[in-house]
């Protein structure tokens, strides 16, 4: 008997769609494997849309399919939902009128380098590719990475006197004016959006990326929230300030490439 | 066209802190005032707190609506408290709030504090009301400003308080339906696929049944246990912008009839009868499912 198939799913935990659905992708000649951030994505990926975070029903699909244009153009993208819209794309396909010949539709499915610029397929739940959009960019020209590269501009000086300040006489002073003004009101932003949105983004194939923010976020919370109080600790927080402020612009800039203008 | 503002009523025993002594009435009591929210012009929080009858509360309203109808969507919120009610005070109410068969103005009963227009900490901190008239206010030992003062210490209230409450009452109907259709479609699904032997627990299939309950209620406008029918102004919204939504909701409710006899047992034509009436409802409600 020939392997099976390995198809890459991603679905919410509380659906028992994909259960219920494996043995006649089995006898076909497919096995589902659950979408893991760690593991490498299998060259068909089936996503059961709408996904529950929770408190919302998301459709992730919009976002999913740009990235596999992306990063894995060669791949084979299957949206099975209950739909919202008439949807003729061969990549959706209606719970309620599976093929009976999944081999064939899978094998004359085109590859999904052709959602880079459209992704026509849409479940109807809480469009994703906005909310990411949102998070970026903001309702107007607030996009993160500008935000993150102002914040640079505006506390440079200030690694500048900390790398000089000899005695720490003045340390408390640049910490003072960072936790204040501009350049609080611009780590609000920053922290208020993260805040706001990463709780949205689970089911994004992103996890690296936002695991990383989180932690530059909790890094640079250190000295925009002025939680740190031992000297030594800010001056090497102050030394580190430019280079994870910098990542972060990295990261936000990154993101960007998956949302279309 | 230029777009509409956004205008909601909230009829409370209001506090109004921050009302500067020139803007009391006769140096008296303030009953109402308009608050802006910041960086959205045409948006504005009418707090009203009326000490006269209702007769006369229903006077300064039915002004207020005819004045900003034109202009502003309109949301209208009536604490149950002043003494309003759904069955002896709907029709005054549609009185000035329907015009040529279709509502200008979304309204409310509210008296719950569970209710989404009142900041519930853990469970939401984007609503507007605080306890005790206030807008925000301190929360176990966390404080929510839901506005800021502007250099004349005038109120100007926080975008995302204002827009998020706004948000949930707008779009609430229709993402009640589309999570109803896809928690039944999820739940019943796999029970129409052939092999599927996981036996299902009875909890679950209750919760489901509870929660199909109320959305039956709630599209045939039946009271909720408090008395109040605060979700059907969403379904009458829908009925009156859109009349062919009336025979969808009928086509929908048909299909529930297919649970009378048994909560498990059911097949998947049936099934698929169900989905497409939710399918044809959803596409005929044009706002988004999520704001």
């Amino acid at each position: 008997m020939p392997k099976p198939i390995p198809i890459t799913f991603l679905a919410d935990a509380e659906n028992r769609i994909p259960i219920a659905m494996a043995p006649s992708l089995e006898q076909a000649g497919y096995v589902l494997q659950p979408f893991q951030s760690k593991a490498p994505i299998n060259e068909i990926v089936v996503i059961f849309s709408p996904v529950w975070d929770g408190e919302h029903y998301q459709s992730v699909e919009g976002v999913w399919a740009r990235y596999l244009a992306i990063d894995h153009p060669v791949t084979k993208l299957i949206v099975i939902g209950n739909g919202m819209q008439n949807c003729d794309d061969p990549s959706f396909i209606d719970l309620f009128a599976l093929p009976d010949d999944w081999k064939g539709v899978i094998e004359n499915l085109p590859p999904a380098s052709r959602f880079k610029d459209n992704a026509p397929i849409f479940t109807g739940g809480m469009e994703m590719t906005e909310r990411l959009s949102r998070f970026l960019k903001g309702h107007g020209n607030e996009s993160l990475a500008e935000v993150c590269k102002n914040l640079l501009s505006y506390v440079a000086p200030g690694i500048d006197v900390v790398s000089l300040d000899k005695d720490g006489s003045i340390i408390r002073e640049v910490v003072k004016e960072v936790n204040s003004g501009y350049a609080h009101s611009l780590w609000t932003t920053l922290h208020a959006r993260w805040a706001n949105y990463s709780p949205l983004f689970v089911f994004l194939p992103f996890h690296a990326t936002f695991e990383e923010i989180k932690l530059l976020m909790e890094e640079l919370g250190y000295i925009f929230d002025g939680k740190e109080t031992d000297e030594e600790r800010i001056r090497a927080l102050f030394a580190a300030l430019t280079q994870r402020l910098e990542r972060m612009r990295t990261l936000l800039n990154k993101l960007m490439v998956y949302v279309r203008e | 066209m230029e777009k509409k503002g956004k205008l909601m009523i909230v009829v409370w025993k209001w506090l109004f802190q921050n009302v500067r002594e020139e803007q009391r009435i006769g140096g008296g009591k303030v009953n109402y005032d308009f608050l802006p929210v910041k960086n959205q012009p045409n948006d504005f929080l009418l707090r009203y707190d009326p000490e006269s009858d209702i007769k006369e509360s229903f006077n300064f309203l039915k002004a207020q609506v005819s004045n900003y109808a034109k202009t502003h969507q309109i949301q209208l919120f009536l604490h149950v408290s002043h003494g309003y009610s759904k069955d002896r005070h709907s029709r005054q109410i549609e009185a000035f709030l329907i015009k040529g068969g279709k509502t200008i103005v979304d309204y409310y009963f509210f008296g719950n504090v569970n209710d989404h227009l009142y900041i519930r900490i853990p469970e939401s901190r984007y609503g507007l009301l605080g306890f005790d008239g206030n807008l925000g206010g301190e929360f176990g030992y966390e404080i929510i400003k839901v506005y800021d003062l502007d250099d004349s210490r005038n109120i100007l209230l926080k975008q995302a308080h204002f827009n998020s409450t706004w948000d949930f009452y707008y779009y609430k109907f229709k993402r009640r339906t589309y999570e109803m259709m896809e928690q039944l479609v999820q739940f019943y699904w796999p029970l129409t696929e052939s092999g599927y032997k996981i036996s299902e627990n009875e909890e679950t299939t209750n919760s489901i049944f509870q929660q199909l309950e109320a959305y039956v209620g709630i599209i045939d406008g039946k009271p909720d246990k408090f008395g109040l029918i605060m979700e059907y102004p969403d379904f009458r919204e829908a009925l009156y912008y859109k009349p062919e939504v009336i025979q969808l909701l009928d086509d929908l409710k048909k299909g529930f009839s297919i649970f009378e006899t048994s909560k498990s047992e059911i097949s998947r034509a049936h099934l698929t009868t169900l989905r497409n009436a939710f399918i044809n409802l959803l596409n005929a409600l044009p706002e988004k499912t999520y704001a």
